[in-house]
This record gives C-alpha cells, sequence and structure tokens, in this order.
C-alpha cells in the first residue's frame, strides 16, 4: 500500500479522501502489474463496476443475451399495454386487473435488464422502437380478436421467452464466477414469471380461440425470428 | 528537425513504459497462467510491432516499418505474421495501444473530474495525447483508414474508442441514446483529430479550445433536443386534451 503511495499520488489523495474505493485501486494498481500480460484491457472487458473481468467472448455472449431480453421485455410491455387499450375499456374489471398485473410485472422485468445493460456494458439493440412498436400493434391485433385471441398471444410469446431463457440460463450456469449469480437469479426470475402467464394465459381458455394452433405457431415463430434479429443487430 | 527530435523523444518516453513491463515479465517465471507457447509468440508480436511504432515517423505505417522492426530485433524481416495487413494492422496495433494507455492513465484521475461532460473531455484529451507523437504521420493512417476495405476496422475501433470512452465516464443509458452518445463522442474525437494533426499553435492550445467548443456542441444539441421531446409531448397532450373535450376521444 505505501508503495502504491510512493508511486501514484494522485491514487494515494484519492483513497485518502474516500471518493474511490480500494478495490478501484487494486485494479489500478494491477494496470501496472509485471504479471499480467502486456495488454491490460484489450482482450478482456471489465463489467460490475470493475468487479468483474470476463474475456471477450464470455462478454459477448453475456451481451447477446441481456441485449435480447431487454427488447423481449420491452415489446412485452407493449403488448400488454396494447391489449389493455382494447380490454381494458370493456368493463370487465378482473380482465382488466389482471393485464395491469402482467404489465406491472413486465415492467419490472424491464427496469431489471436495464440495469443489467448498465452493469455489463452491454450495446442495447438498435431495434428497440421496432420492438416496442410492434409489440404494440401485436397487443391491439390479439385483443381485437378477441379476449381468446389475446391470451392465446401471451401463450404463444410467453412459451417463446420461457424456452429462451431456459436456454440462456444453460449457457450461463458454464460460467462459475460468483458476480454473474444476481445475473442468473434474475433470469430465473423472469423465466419463472413468465411461466406463471403462460398457465395464467391457458386458464382464462387460450386454447379455446378461433384457429388457435395456426395463431399460435404464427405468433410463436414470428417470436423467434425477433430473438434471432435482436441477438445480432 | 528539432521538432522531429522531440516527437521522436515523445514516443519513445511513451513506450518505456511497455519496455520495462516486458523486461520485468522476462526476468520472472510466469505466475499468471498465461504461460505456453501462444502468449511467447504473442509476445514476440507486440515487441516488434511496438518497436516498429518507433519506426513510424522515419518510414510510415508501412510494413517496412515492421519488417525494419523485426530485423533489429534479430527476426527475419519476412515475418509476416506480424503484421498480416501491412499498414493497417500496425494502425490497428497503435489505437489498441493508445486506447489501453489511456484507461491505464485516466483511471485515478476521473474522480477529480465530477461533471461527466468534464471527464469524457479529459479522457478525449488524453487520448488525443497519444497520437501526439505521431502528428505528423498520423493523417497517412487516416487516409489508410478511409480505404473502403479498411472502413469496417476503422469503424470497429472507434465505436470501441467511443463505448470505452462513455464507460470511463460513467454512461448509463439504455435506450437509443445510447447509439447517439457515442455516435456524437465518435465525431467530436475524430474531427478534434483532424484538427489536432493540422495545428500548429503552441502547446497545441488551439486543439485544446477546438475540443472543448465541439464538446459545448454536443451538450447544446442534447438540450435542443430535450427541450423538443418535451414541447412535442406537451403539444401531443394539450392536442389530445383539445379532442377529448369535443368528444373526438373516449376517455
Amino acid at each position: 500500500m505505501r508503495l502504491i503511495a510512493v508511486l501514484r499520488p494522485t491514487v494515494a489523495r484519492a483513497v485518502a479522501s474516500g471518493s474511490i474505493g480500494s478495490r478501484r485501486l487494486l485494479n489500478s494498481h494491477a494496470a501496472h502489474n509485471p504479471y499480467l500480460k502486456d495488454f491490460v484491457y484489450k482482450d478482456t472487458v471489465r463489467v460490475k463496476d470493475d468487479s468483474l473481468t470476463l474475456t471477450k467472448e464470455e462478454h459477448s455472449m453475456i451481451d447477446r443475451f441481456i441485449r435480447v431480453n431487454q427488447a423481449g421485455e420491452t415489446a412485452a410491455v407493449s403488448i400488454y399495454q396494447g391489449q389493455m387499450a382494447i380490454l381494458g375499456n370493456k368493463g370487465d374489471m378482473k380482465l382488466k386487473d389482471l393485464l395491469e398485473h402482467m404489465r406491472e410485472q413486465e415492467v419490472v422485468h424491464l427496469d431489471i435488464m436495464d440495469k443489467h445493460i448498465v452493469d455489463f456494458r452491454v450495446r442495447p439493440t438498435i431495434l428497440q422502437p421496432v420492438a416496442a412498436v410492434g409489440g404494440y400493434i401485436l397487443g391491439v391485433t390479439s385483443a381485437l380478436l378477441g379476449v381468446k385471441s389475446a391470451m392465446t398471444c401471451t401463450e404463444a410469446v410467453e412459451t417463446r421467452i420461457g424456452m429462451h431463457y431456459n436456454d440462456q440460463l444453460r449457457d450461463l450456469y458454464k460460467l462459475k464466477y460468483p458476480q454473474l449469480d444476481d445475473l442468473k437469479q434474475s433470469i430465473a426470475k423472469c423465466r419463472d414469471e413468465e411461466l406463471e402467464h403462460l398457465d395464467t394465459a391457458v386458464d382464462h381458455g387460450s386454447q379455446m380461440a378461433p384457429l388457435h394452433k395456426l395463431q399460435f405457431e404464427l405468433i410463436k415463430g414470428g417470436c423467434g425470428v425477433a430473438i434471432w434479429l435482436c441477438e445480432r443487430i | 528537425m528539432s521538432l522531429r527530435l522531440l516527437s521522436r523523444a515523445v514516443s519513445t518516453r511513451t513506450l518505456s513504459s511497455y519496455s520495462q513491463i516486458r523486461h520485468l515479465q522476462s526476468s520472472v517465471p510466469d505466475s499468471s497462467g498465461f504461460s505456453g507457447r501462444d502468449n511467447a509468440k504473442n509476445n514476440t508480436n507486440l515487441e516488434i510491432l511496438d518497436l516498429a511504432l518507433t519506426k513510424v515517423h522515419d518510414l510510415g505505417w508501412t510494413s517496412t516499418a515492421v519488417a525494419r522492426a523485426a530485423t533489429e530485433l534479430g527476426y527475419s524481416s519476412m515475418a509476416h505474421g506480424v503484421a498480416p495487413h501491412g499498414g493497417v494492422s500496425l494502425i490497428s496495433h497503435f489505437m489498441d495501444r493508445a486506447l489501453d494507455e489511456t484507461c491505464i492513465e485516466v483511471d485515478d484521475q476521473l474522480h477529480e473530474f465530477p461533471d461527466t461532460t468534464e471527464r469524457l473531455r479529459f479522457i478525449c484529451t488524453t487520448r488525443l495525447k497519444q497520437t501526439l507523437p505521431y502528428e505528423q504521420r498520423w493523417p497517412e493512417a487516416a487516409a489508410i483508414l478511409a480505404q473502403p476495405q479498411n472502413v469496417p476496422l476503422a469503424m470497429q475501433k472507434l465505436g470501441n474508442l467511443s463505448s470505452q470512452m462513455w464507460y470511463l465516464a460513467g454512461d448509463k443509458s439504455t435506450r437509443i441514446d445510447w447509439y447517439a452518445r457515442r455516435s456524437a463522442l465518435a465525431a467530436v474525437y475524430l474531427s478534434s483529430e483532424l484538427f489536432m494533426c493540422e495545428d500548429r499553435s503552441p502547446n497545441h492550445q488551439d486543439t485544446w479550445r477546438f475540443l472543448k467548443q465541439r464538446f459545448e456542441n454536443m451538450d447544446k444539441a442534447a438540450y435542443i433536443g430535450s427541450k423538443t421531446v418535451a414541447f412535442g409531448e406537451q403539444f401531443s397532450r394539450n392536442l389530445y386534451n383539445i379532442l377529448a373535450s369535443r368528444g373526438y376521444v373516449s376517455h
């Protein structure tokens, strides 16, 4: 510690005044550590306020996951908004409360993903406005076809998203960093709540909708395409 | 001539920290887990490229500079794997180095700047000072990077640079403004870099003034943008209320 203070007076001052933490100091010192590779930052990405150093490959995987999750949650919020815009005025208070409850849960998920976007230095997808508008249109259209079709839409979307979250968790569990625990937990939490929505949709007669199979497969396929796009763009 | 000597002195000083690190590294046993032939090969590549950077002033951003460096270190001048794309590889190595060094340098001083724009300006200045030793040759590098086949690499490096700068400055954007911020900063940085290469004022004070003005413009643009959005919101809300009061919209 004394050595560092001699070498880097600004650091010593900063630590004394408490404006930077000792972890930051350690990282900053590590940058000059001769035991490390020549390039300090080139092939690694420091995330979560510098508490975790990932390789480029690990980071690009997490980057893809969080980007598509954020886009998905953006779309989910607007799907429920679109359904509320049509079904909210029908006077069915129970249905309105249900949609409102599901929308609130999605808003919480979106906040979680926004937090991860900042923490893990993820590039948000450029298709985000498209996801929001597309979700709204999907919500309105499905709601116009009736309550049961709206529920079919929910069922299809949540099925696809549940699968997708499970795939992500399977890959994430290969990374053993303890700093990733809260990411895994929040994805697991989101998945559980999405599957809850799926059960709710089935309970409300989603499978009684006209042409249920067709609607279901169409929306599920569309979701798959959207996921594929948002992971990349 | 004196300018040339000065800039060479500066460039050797910038590189001295790397060679120190490397010297220490070769004298201690490798305990970092990076051991093996790959790492040794990688270190040799870096050694050659670092030395090649000191040749840039005479030989430009060319494979000749790399070959000269390889010869001086006792390797074959045909060591093509070091710089597979010739000058572009050297430029890209320089950009990586400069960004890396910028990150290290600003890390312990950023807390002195409370304002994000000030922090960004400080990071930008630090990064520009990395290019300063090569300012006579940098327009050539810019020209090479502007060739069609190199544009993807240039865009990637520029994106990486501005992203890293925003991260260091503490950016929290999560939506489409992520792109707006990064492209604005990239534009500021690029224009300042080109201005710096033409700047002959003492101590490059014109460059620093130019940079400051660009950041002021950036802030102003953001302010105007937010005001436009606020106006639009208020306007549409008023319009909705007028329509609702006439009974055109159901509540």
